[in-house]
């Protein structure tokens, strides 16, 4: 009887460990999330929009997570000047496409569901978001890496990552390393309207 | 049984307490281990720090002997490499760790008996870079076709649709465009309840139903959403006859890009067809209503069906490297999520 109170009393204790570290990535990306719904708010241009919000997502967003993955096991290859040059295309990418999904002078409304813990270390976040008449169904994907950082953006189930990972699939099938980084530069090199 | 786990697990915590103290009470400088080589058993002298331990926060056994390679990290075993280019290439030309450079490498040959413990800085992250291979996988062996019906669609969409679009954002003011989207939402509770039905959600048919009333009623034939302030009324998961489908373990067929109306599955494309069968809107050219009038009712669904497309598109193509994947992609997860709800 005993041995069984010892090892439920580890067990708890060991889920406890496990999830006192949700609150602060819930914290984390309330905050973030906080200043960008004032940025969109108070923004009168997408150019300003984007600019005010591009410190906010550097310290919020793991990018260099997020191009890792976004370029799956053919980073592998990538020389470490190869993967600074791909993280730093991909980052004004992603800065981008978050900003465009905001319309300068509206706010969303967000409602916060409960987080989850899928592994130690990363935590998810579901959310509801009210823009425009419209409801979305947001997910934020979290990790420790120092602090809470934002890894993956999922609207209404359709992941930011996933979704470069089969566009730079297909370019590192056509051309390996050289392909990847050539599309990369190209789409950067786009008007951004 | 569960005080029989509870033991096993209270046992199993107790042995590795009592070999880890066992251990670090033997970690003077004279102590030893014995390893298993190729040659036979062999005593091995530790590092002053101690005995090497497999924890993953602070050091770890990384090689004992020169010809044994080192075991595949637990993700590894977790997720096996998939058989992407990307994933081929990589595991092709890596097939086992190697020192960064030749004169570890040499260094490394000559150590034969000794072991290499290495002190980890960071902690160690659930991080691979295979993540994100499962996702979205349809097949597309019309690819060449769609691509074509994908670049007209691209063209409509700029020159025709989108100016339309803009004509009706100017013509109605946001609120009557919502207004038109409550009615049409409304109109279209068969589609939801049948569907909600038909998957065994009789809890949601009855709330539609509910939902039905409330806004039809009070919200003055649709056009306000009073259900958003009820709780229980206001996020309701939505259901239509491809999500049926899908739930009865329907697979999503090939993809195929439809001239003006975008991306489907050929499960989708079954399912909108039910859809536009269950539809209210779709029933009055069938009840004697002429094709005018018909027209003239439908056509603010169509406009605004239509403008919600566009934004939806512009929103999965912008930014993207390959529109064409960026969209199929998105499609894919967007009607994943939907049928697991």
């Amino acid at each position: 009887m005993k041995t069984r109170y010892l090892a439920l009393s580890l067990l708890v204790s060991m889920t406890c460990a496990f999830s006192a570290s949700t609150p602060d990535a819930e914290n984390s990306l309330k905050k973030s999330v906080g200043e960008v719904v004032a940025i969109a708010k108070d923004s009168k241009s997408p150019d300003a929009l984007r600019e005010s919000l591009s410190p906010v997502l550097m310290k919020s967003i793991s990018f260099d997570t997020m191009t890792r993955r976004a370029i799956g096991p053919g980073w592998r290859q990538f020389t470490e000047s190869q993967q600074k040059e791909a993280t730093r295309h991909f980052t004004t990418l992603i800065i981008r496409t978050y900003s465009s999904k905001f319309t300068p002078g509206e706010s969303p409304e967000i409602s916060y569901k409960t987080a989850h813990s899928p592994a130690p270390g990363r935590v998810e976040i579901a959310t509801t978001t009210l823009y425009k008449g419209s409801k979305y169904e947001v997910t934020y994907r979290l990790e420790e890496t120092g602090s809470w950082r934002i890894t993956d953006v999922m609207i209404e189930g359709a992941s930011l990552v996933a979704n470069y990972r089969t566009q730079f699939d297909a370019e590192f099938k056509e051309g390996g390393v050289d392909a990847v980084l050539n599309a990369l530069k190209k789409s950067v090199s786009q008007p951004t309207d | 049984m569960r005080e029989s786990i509870a033991l096993r697990t209270a046992l199993a915590i107790a042995f590795f307490c009592l070999h880890t103290g066992f251990a670090s009470s033997q970690t003077g400088s004279d102590s030893q281990i014995v390893i298993i080589t190729k040659d036979g058993a062999k005593p091995v002298p530790l590092t002053k720090n101690g005995t090497p331990k497999n924890s993953k926060d602070t050091l770890f056994l990384r090689s004992a002997v020169k010809e044994v390679p080192l075991a595949p990290s637990p993700q590894e075993k977790k997720k096996p490499q998939k058989t992407s280019s990307a994933a081929a290439q990589s595991s092709s030309k890596k097939p086992t760790p190697k020192p960064a450079n030749p004169a570890q490498r040499n260094a490394a040959a000559k150590k034969d008996d000794t072991i290499t413990i290495t002190k980890k800085s960071q902690p160690v992250l659930n991080d691979d870079l295979d993540e994100y291979s499962d996702i979205a996988k349809i097949a597309d062996p019309v690819e060449s076709i769609n691509r074509g019906t994908f670049w007209l669609n691209h063209q409509l969409y700029n020159y025709v649709l989108r100016p339309v679009s803009k004509v009706y954002e100017f013509i109605l003011p946001p609120p009557a465009r919502q207004a038109v989207r409550n009615v049409f939402d409304n109109a279209e509770y068969p589609v939801r309840v049948v569907n909600h039905a038909l998957q065994f959600e009789f809890k949601r048919a009855d709330l539609e139903t509910r939902k039905f009333l409330v806004n039809s009623v009070a919200g003055i034939g649709g056009i306000l959403k009073v259900s958003d302030q009820i709780p229980v009324l206001s996020n309701i998961p939505s259901a239509d006859t491809a999500q049926t489908l899908a739930k009865w373990g329907v697979g999503h067929g090939a993809y195929v890009v439809l001239p003006v109306l975008g991306p489907r599955s050929v499960r989708d494309t079954v399912g909108m067809a039910g859809d536009y069968a269950l539809n209210p809107i779709s029933w009055l050219s069938y009840g004697g209503v002429g094709g005018a009038t018909t027209l003239a009712i439908s056509g603010p669904s169509a406009a605004r069906n239509m403008n919600e497309r566009i934004r939806i598109y512009d929103s999965a193509t912008k930014n993207a490297i390959d529109p064409y994947i960026a969209v199929r992609t998105g499609y894919t997860q967007y009607r994943d999520q939907a049928a697991s709800k």
